[in-house]
C-alpha cells in the first residue's frame, strides 16, 4: 500500500522523514545553538556533546541487549538526540564521569526502564539534567566567562580531574544565576546599573538564544514540530513575567532577561517539543506549553533554582496523562442530539 | 461554482490516474464466471439455480435472503456447472444472449414499481461498501432527505472509474440522479467532484442544463484525500456535520456514486439487471491499461492477462485504491460488483513497508484524521486493548481511510490495528448478543407457528362460510368490537415491522461490514406477526361478514 516515505512523486510536498530522519533532522537543528555556544565557551562544548552522544549510543546498544532486542533502533538516533541535547545543557567541559551519570539516568532509568522509545513519559534529557543539578549542583551552576575556545581543559576533562577550582577560577554565574542571587537589599535597577557580571555573559547568553531560536524556526519550517508548544510557553512566560514586572519592577526580572539569557528558547523548541513525553492533542499541547511556561517563571521567582526549564518540563511531563484524557478532539455536536450509545 | 467548505485534516497521495485516462472498452467474454453469493452489504444471497440450468445474461440466479441483501444474476449466458455455499460457477456458451425485464419509464412509474424493480435487477452501491440501492432509496419513507449528492469525488489514487463514466455517460448519470432523487424525494442534486478530473467536470456543466426536472449544481472540490467520504464530502459541498455514529440521511442527504446511479438507470430504462460494471485497470506491470466493462464473476486473471499483465514485474495485487484496498495475495479472484479497480503494481512502484517503530507521538497522524480522533492515543490503547479508553476516543468513529498510516514516521499500520479491535469488540458483542439472539429466535419461530395456526383458521373459516352462505345463514358471527380489536392489532404489527425494517436498514448502512442476523430475525417475526394479524382479520371478516355489510 502507499506511504508517504516512499513516494516520490507527490506534487506539494517533499517526502515525509521516518522516525529516525525526523530525530536526524532535531540534530541537525541543534547546530546553531551548539555552534554559537561553542564560539562563546570553547570546546568543551563539543566535547560535551560528543561524550553525551556517545554514552547514548553505548548505553542504548547495551540495555537493548539486555533486553534481548535487536540493534536496529540505535538507527532511529534518538538515544543520540538524548545526548546532544544533555550535552548541550550541561556547564562546557564537564567531566565525564558527570555526563556519564547523566546519561546512564536519561537512557537506562528515564527511557528504557519504561520501556525504551515511545513509553517513557519524562523527558531523557531533562531527567538526567535534573538528576545532575541537585546531586551536583556545583558542578552544574558554574559556567565559564566567555572565552573563545578554551582548550586546557579539554586534557582535565578527558581525565575527569576537572577541580572545582580549577572551574572556579574560570567560571561566573549565568545572568539568571547572578540576578537570583544579588543581595536582597539591591534592587533591579541598582544591579543592572552595575552588574556584577561581563557585559561579555550577557551577550554571549543572548547570541546563544538567538541561534536556539534560528534552530527552532527550522523545525517549525520542517513541520517537524507543531507551533503549539513554543507559542504557547513563550506566550505564558511573557504574559506571567510582564505582570509580575507591572506589578513590582523594582524586584522582578525583566521580560528581556526571562527570555534571552537562559535556557528559555532552547527549551521551548528542543526540549519541551520532544513528542514523546508531551501531551498529544493541539488543545493538550497548549496547555501543556502554557503550563511549562508558567512553572518556569513561578520557579525562578520564587523557587530555589535561577532556571527552572528543566523542572517545568518534568512537572509537566507529569501532568500529561491528564490532558491527554481531558483534551480528545469533541465529537460532532449533533451527537448529543442523537444521542446514542457507541457500539 | 458553489461554495465549498473545508474538512478537518487530509493528505495528499500521489494521484497516478493518468494511465487510465483512455476510453472505455469492454473486455473479452470471459468462457466461465464464478459469482460469490456475498458481493453485497448484508446477508448473502441464496442459489435458486441448480447444476445443469440454462441461463441468459440477466437470468436471476440467487434471491435476496432477508431484507438487506441483494439478487444476483447470471452475467454470461450458458450453464450452470457448480452451485455451492458460497459460490455459483457459470461456462459460458460464447452466444451472449440476454433475458431483459420490460423497459420501466421512471417519470410515470409508480414508486413501489421502481424500488422492486432496483431489488430485481440487483443494483447495488458500486463505490465499494455494495449497500442495496433500492434499502438506500427507500430512506425517504422514514426521513426528509432534501438534497441527492452524487459521489464523485473520487480521491483515492489510481482509480478512474467515476471520472470515466461522467465523461462518457453524462447525461444518462444525471438522468440517473434524478429518478434516485425523485424517489427519495430530494429537492436538489449535487455533483461533488474533485478539481483534478477536468474533462468530466466540463462535461458535467454543459449536460447540466438539460437535466430535468431537479436543478443540478455541479461543486468542484479541491484534490485532498479523502474528500469521497460520506461524510467528508457532505461537510465540503453542504457545510453540514453528519453526527458520529449517524448517518448522511440524519442531516438530510443521500450519497450515490455515478456508477451507481448509472446502474440503476439501466435497470429501469433498459430492464438491464446488474451483470456487468466498469473497472479500472491500472499499475505499472500492466501494459495496456484503461478503464473496462467487465461481467461480474470474470477471473481477475484472465482480465489482467487481456490488459497485457507482466506477471515477472507484478510485485502487489490491489482490488481497490492504494489507500483503502485489499492487497491479493494469488490471482485467483473474482471482479465482483464492488470491484471498482485493480492495480498491478511493480515493486518500485509501490515497495514493500519498511520495518516498524515505536510510536513517539509525533501527532502526524492526528494532524490528517479526517474524522479529528487521535489516532496515536487509539494505537495505543488498541495494542493495550482498553476498551474503555477505546470507546473514549472514539475508535468507532473511524472511518479507516488510511491518511494516518500513510504518514506515520514510525510505519505503524494503524488502520489493521484498528479493525483487530473493531472486531475484537464486536466478537464481544457478538458473544453477549447470542443469548438475546436466541431468544428473538424462538420468538420468531412462536410467530410463524402462531401464523400458520391463525392462516389455518381463516381458511376453515373461509370454508365454513362458504357452506354457510350456500346453506342459508345459521352461523354465529364474531361481535363488531372483535373486528375492531383486530384491525387495531394488524395496525400495530404493521407498526412494528415498519420499525424493524428501519433498525435493520440503519444499522446495516451505519456498518455494512457487521452482520445483522439478530435484526433480521426480529424484522422476521414482525412480518410473521402481521401475517398473522391479517390472516385472523380476514378470518372475522369472513366470519362477520353480514354484521359489517349491515
Amino acid at each position: 500500500m502507499l506511504h508517504a516515505s516512499q513516494v516520490d512523486d507527490r506534487p506539494r510536498l517533499t517526502k515525509m522523514p521516518s522516525t529516525g530522519g525526523i530525530m536526524r533532522w532535531v540534530i541537525i537543528a541543534t547546530l546553531p545553538g551548539l555552534a554559537t555556544m561553542t564560539f562563546f565557551f570553547g570546546l568543551g562544548v563539543v566535547s560535551n556533546v560528543v561524550l553525551a552522544a556517545a554514552f547514548g549510543l553505548g548505553l542504548e546498544a547495551l540495555v537493548l541487549r539486555l533486553r534481548h532486542r535487536n540493534l536496529r533502533p540505535l538507527n532511529d538516533a534518538s538515544a543520540l538526540l538524548t545526548g546532544v541535547l544533555l550535552g548541550a545543557s550541561l556547564p562546557p567541559a564537564s567531566p565525564w564521569w558527570l555526563i556519564g551519570i547523566g546519561m546512564v539516568a536519561a537512557i537506562v532509568v528515564a527511557k528504557h526502564l519504561y520501556g525504551g522509545l515511545g513509553n517513557n513519559p519524562f523527558n531523557p534529557a531533562m531527567v538526567g539534567y535534573a538528576l545532575l543539578l541537585v546531586s551536583f549542583p556545583t558542578y552544574m551552576t558554574l559556567w565559564p566567562t566567555p572565552q573563545p575556545l578554551w582548550p586546557d581543559t579539554l586534557v582535565s576533562q578527558i581525565m575527569g580531574s576537572t577541580s572545582l577550582e580549577q572551574i572556579d577560577s574560570l567560571s561566573g554565574a549565568t545572568p539568571l544565576d547572578a540576578f537570583k542571587h544579588k543581595a536582597e537589599e539591591v534592587s533591579a535597577s541598582q544591579f543592572w546599573a552595575n552588574p556584577p557580571l561581563p557585559r561579555a555573559t550577557l551577550t554571549a547568553w543572548e547570541w546563544i538564544s538567538a541561534a536556539w531560536a534560528v534552530g527552532g524556526a527550522m523545525l517549525l519550517a520542517k513541520r517537524l514540530i507543531s507551533w503549539h508548544i513554543p507559542v504557547a510557553m513563550l506566550g505564558s512566560m511573557t504574559a506571567a513575567a510582564a505582570l509580575l514586572y507591572l506589578f513590582n519592577p523594582d524586584e522582578a526580572a525583566s521580560l528581556w532577561l526571562h527570555l534571552f539569557t537562559g535556557a528559555t528558547l532552547f527549551g521551548a523548541f528542543f526540549i519541551a517539543t520532544d513528542p514523546v513525553s508531551a501531551a498529544t492533542s493541539q488543545r493538550g499541547k497548549l496547555i501543556y506549553g502554557a503550563g511549562i511556561g508558567l512553572l518556569v517563571i513561578v520557579i525562578r521567582t520564587w523557587g530555589g533554582y535561577p532556571d527552572a526549564v528543566a523542572f517545568a518540563v518534568l512537572l509537566m511531563n507529569l501532568c500529561v496523562p491528564l490532558l491527554d484524557i481531558y483534551t480528545v478532539p469533541a465529537t460532532t455536536e449533533s451527537q448529543a442530539a442523537t444521542g446514542r450509545a457507541q457500539p | 461554482m458553489a461554495r465549498t467548505f473545508e474538512f478537518h485534516g487530509g493528505v495528499y497521495p500521489p494521484e497516478r490516474k493518468q494511465r487510465s485516462q483512455g476510453p472505455v472498452r469492454h473486455a473479452r467474454l470471459p468462457d466461465q464466471v464464478v459469482l460469490h453469493l456475498d458481493q453485497h452489504a448484508g446477508r448473502p444471497a441464496l442459489a435458486t439455480v441448480a447444476v445443469g440450468d440454462s441461463v441468459r445474461v440477466g437470468t436471476p440466479i440467487a434471491r435476496g435472503d432477508g431484507m438487506i441483501s441483494a439478487t444476483l444474476h447470471a452475467s454470461i449466458s450458458g450453464q450452470v456447472t457448480q452451485v455451492d455455499r458460497h459460490t455459483i460457477t457459470i461456462d459460458g456458451d460464447g452466444v451472449d444472449t440476454w433475458q431483459r425485464l420490460t423497459p420501466l419509464e421512471w417519470r410515470t412509474e409508480s414508486a413501489d414499481q421502481l424500488l422492486r424493480r432496483l431489488e430485481q435487477s440487483g443494483v447495488v452501491g458500486l463505490g465499494g461498501a455494495g449497500f442495496p440501492a433500492h434499502i438506500k432509496a427507500r430512506i425517504g419513507e422514514r426521513q426528509r432527505i432534501d438534497t441527492l449528492v452524487v459521489n464523485a469525488a473520487e480521491c483515492e489514487p489510481y482509480i478512474t472509474v467515476d471520472d470515466l463514466t461522467l465523461q462518457q455517460y453524462t447525461s444518462d448519470v444525471l438522468e440517473g440522479a434524478q429518478f434516485i432523487a425523485s424517489l427519495c424525494g430530494a429537492k436538489q442534486i449535487v455533483v461533488g467532484i474533485e478539481d483534478n478530473k477536468p474533462e468530466a467536470i466540463s462535461a458535467l456543466r454543459q449536460a447540466k442544463a438539460e437535466s430535468q426536472p431537479l436543478s443540478v449544481t455541479v461543486s468542484v472540490i479541491a484534490t485532498r484525500y479523502p474528500s469521497g467520504g460520506e461524510r467528508q464530502l457532505i461537510k465540503s459541498l453542504l457545510n453540514r456535520d453528519v453526527p458520529d455514529q449517524g448517518l448522511p440521511a440524519d442531516v438530510g442527504v443521500l450519497c450515490q456514486n455515478p456508477g451507481t446511479l448509472l446502474a440503476a438507470l439501466r435497470s429501469v430504462r433498459d430492464g438491464e439487471p446488474l451483470v456487468e460494471r466498469l473497472v479500472t485497470l491500472t499499475g505499472e506491470a500492466i501494459a495496456d491499461p484503461g478503464n473496462r466493462w467487465v461481467r461480474i464473476g470474470t477471473p481477475m486473471a484472465a482480465l489482467l492477462d487481456e490488459a497485457g499483465l507482466n506477471r515477472a514485474e507484478l510485485h502487489q495485487l490491489i482490488e481497490g485504491g492504494p489507500m483503502m484496498g485489499t492487497p491479493l495475495d494469488d490471482l485467483e479472484g473474482m471482479v465482483t460488483k464492488t470491484t471498482n479497480c485493480l492495480i498491478a503494481a511493480t515493486r518500485q512502484e509501490l515497495p514493500p513497508a519498511p520495518p516498524e517503530s515505536p510510536c513517539i507521538r509525533c501527532g502526524a497522524c492526528e494532524e490528517v484524521c479526517p474524522a479529528n480522533l487521535l489516532p496515536q492515543q487509539l494505537h495505543w490503547y488498541a495494542r493495550a486493548q482498553d476498551d474503555t479508553k477505546l470507546a473514549h476516543y472514539r475508535l468507532f468513529d473511524c472511518i479507516e481511510c488510511n491518511a494516518c498510516s500513510y504518514v506515520c514516521p514510525s510505519h505503524i499500520p494503524l488502520v489493521a490495528d484498528y479493525r483487530q479491535a473493531k472486531t475484537r469488540l464486536r466478537q464481544q458483542q457478538l458473544e453477549t448478543a447470542k443469548a438475546e439472539h436466541a431468544k428473538h429466535r424462538f420468538e420468531w419461530r412462536q410467530a410463524r407457528l402462531a401464523r400458520e395456526e391463525a392462516e389455518k383458521q381463516a381458511r376453515r373459516q373461509a370454508r365454513l362460510a362458504r357452506q354457510s352462505t350456500q346453506q342459508s345463514d345459521s352461523q354465529g358471527a364474531s361481535p363488531q368490537a372483535d373486528l375492531r380489536s383486530l384491525r387495531i392489532a394488524q395496525t400495530a404489527a404493521k407498526a412494528a415491522v415498519r420499525k424493524a425494517e428501519k433498525n435493520l436498514a440503519r444499522a446495516a448502512q451505519q456498518d455494512p461490514e457487521q452482520p445483522n442476523d439478530d435484526l433480521e430475525i426480529q424484522l422476521a417475526t414482525a412480518q410473521e406477526n402481521l401475517q398473522a394479524a391479517e390472516a385472523r382479520l380476514a378470518e372475522a371478516r369472513e366470519a362477520g361478514e353480514p354484521q359489517e355489510t349491515s
